[in-house]
């Protein structure tokens, strides 16, 4: 089956926004971006898709309201920022989805949300729901409690699991690099974007993480580690750059754009 | 960077006249995300006279210079209620500064203008001015900011006015001296646009040039 055939078919959906697509270079929010994002995928609900949003940005939000002239450093400060700025990061987004008429939900959740089996199934049971219920679940790591040393601002695998969770159909991820390189595209000259990946070499995985802070700020390989993790549960990966969010029109099409990380078991 | 806006009422004002509030809500969304992408705002804007003879049950505009005076006192209120409460939704801080236009060639208003205008940008607050009705009548007049967003670009240095255009959803993107031809920018490519125009220009001497002295001279028009 061709990508555009293949994507027609893909009915429940992650959407994850890295906090580069939703921000400025100088770390405060990018409202017409999210205004622009909250468009679309009421757009692609509309048309009957099931949708979670998986979004970065409460961060950036919180510097943003507490005038913050610096990044914050440590994770304490981020955690801090990120619980200032999580609760009107939802207000902005629910008024943005709400100009179309689309419903919000906040989940956060924490890595054993998905993995301890009581915890998993209330998360899993809640997003049914929401789904059911044609409301958009915007899912953003619970950073208050989280206390495993994960970095902060970095969705991927989170977004993975949540993928895994509700059975997605597909994971897209939205960073602020066009997709996966053959090399650093930022130092290397003739380095050329990979369409499609079937299969997650360990030399792919080598020459991702050796340009580790060049990709993104996520970097790229949080987000190998999260395709290899969807790869495990049969579900497609799509890798693009987020600073048009209308290039989601396009990806559940079947464009060729980003690259597409086709799971070969499905 | 930094950016005067001149915005007149009647951008905000929707087509049987009255007060838009949907229109001034999105000119608070597209400032505060200039200001978010790092660019300093100065916000001049009319609309006392105007919120004040609504508030007032006015069924027409006054026309004596007295009466403007007064219902502008009322309107100034209105005003910053509103602007207060759509920059609140965007977590924008805005502060109200009054001038009069004696604060270019008083020395001793113009350094404390300047320096009350400095500390707000360098808080990321956006100041809203107007003139001080009360005691000035030189834009009351002329039933428009013109002076008063010459004087700040002047007190602030700003290179860049901006103004709301007469067609929906675009801005008039005026430059200092006239060297640089304005602009008609669509609301959705306005930080585009002008980060561009900061990379072009920068170190580019005619940005820091006076303005002339006959203000005439710029054209507000496209």
């Amino acid at each position: 089956m061709d990508r555009e055939n293949k994507l027609s078919n893909k009915k429940r959906i992650v959407v994850k926004v890295g906090s580069s697509s939703l921000s400025f270079s100088n770390g405060r929010i990018n409202l017409q971006r999210m205004e622009l994002l909250a468009s679309v995928l009421t757009k692609i609900r509309n048309e009957g898709k099931n949708l979670i949003l998986v979004s970065s940005g409460a961060v950036a939000v919180g510097g943003g309201i507490t005038g913050a002239k610096k990044k914050p450093g440590n994770l304490a400060e981020k955690q801090a920022l990120a619980a200032i700025g999580q609760a009107e990061l939802l207000k902005i987004y629910q008024k943005f989805f709400m100009q179309h008429g689309q419903l919000v939900a906040q989940v956060l959740l924490t890595k054993d949300g998905c993995t301890n089996p009581m915890r998993r199934i209330n998360a899993y049971n809640t997003l049914n729901a929401l789904l059911k219920m044609n409301i958009i679940a915007i899912i953003n790591e619970n950073d208050t409690v989280s206390t495993r040393g994960i970095e902060f601002g970095n969705n991927d695998v989170l977004s993975a699991s949540v993928a895994e969770l509700i059975e997605a159909d597909l994971l897209i991820m939205l960073s602020d690099i066009d997709g996966l390189y053959s090399a650093d595209p930022r130092r290397v000259k003739d380095a050329r974007l990979i369409p499609s990946v079937t299969h997650i070499s360990p030399e792919l995985e080598k020459s991702a993480g050796g340009s580790e802070n060049s990709f993104g700020t996520g970097g790229m390989t949080t987000k190998i580690d999260a395709i290899k993790k969807c790869f495990e549960a049969g579900i497609d990966v799509i890798l693009a750059n987020g600073k048009d969010p209308e290039i989601i029109y396009d990806l559940i099409k079947g464009k060729e754009l980003g690259t597409y990380f086709e799971a070969d078991n499905n | 960077m930094k950016i005067v806006v001149k915005l007149e009422i009647n951008y905000l004002l929707s087509t049987d006249g009255t007060f838009d509030k949907k229109k001034m809500e999105r000119l608070t969304l597209v400032l505060t995300n200039l200001r978010n992408s790092g660019i300093d705002i100065l916000l001049v804007s009319s609309g006392a006279i105007f919120l004040g003879a609504a508030k007032l049950g006015f069924e027409q505009m006054p026309v004596s210079r007295i009466q403007k005076q007064a219902v502008s006192a009322v309107g100034q209120v209105e005003l910053m209620k509103y602007y207060r409460y759509y920059f609140d939704i965007f977590n924008q801080m805005a502060a109200q500064v009054l001038l009069t236009n004696d604060v270019i060639s008083n020395p001793d208003r113009k350094l404390n203008a300047k320096n009350t205008l400095k500390i707000l940008l360098s808080k990321e607050i956006i100041p809203i001015i107007n003139e001080n009705d009360s005691v000035s009548t030189d834009d009351i007049d002329l039933d428009d900011n013109y002076y008063m967003v010459l004087n700040v670009a002047e007190l602030v240095g700003a290179g860049l006015i901006l103004a709301k255009s007469e067609e929906k959803r675009k801005f008039q993107l005026i430059f200092r001296g006239r060297k640089l031809k304005n602009m008609l920018i669509d609301e959705t490519g306005l930080i585009e646009t002008i980060s561009d125009v900061k990379n072009k220009i920068s170190g580019n001497k005619y940005l820091s040039e006076a303005f002339p002295e006959d203000y005439s001279k710029i054209s507000f028009q496209p």
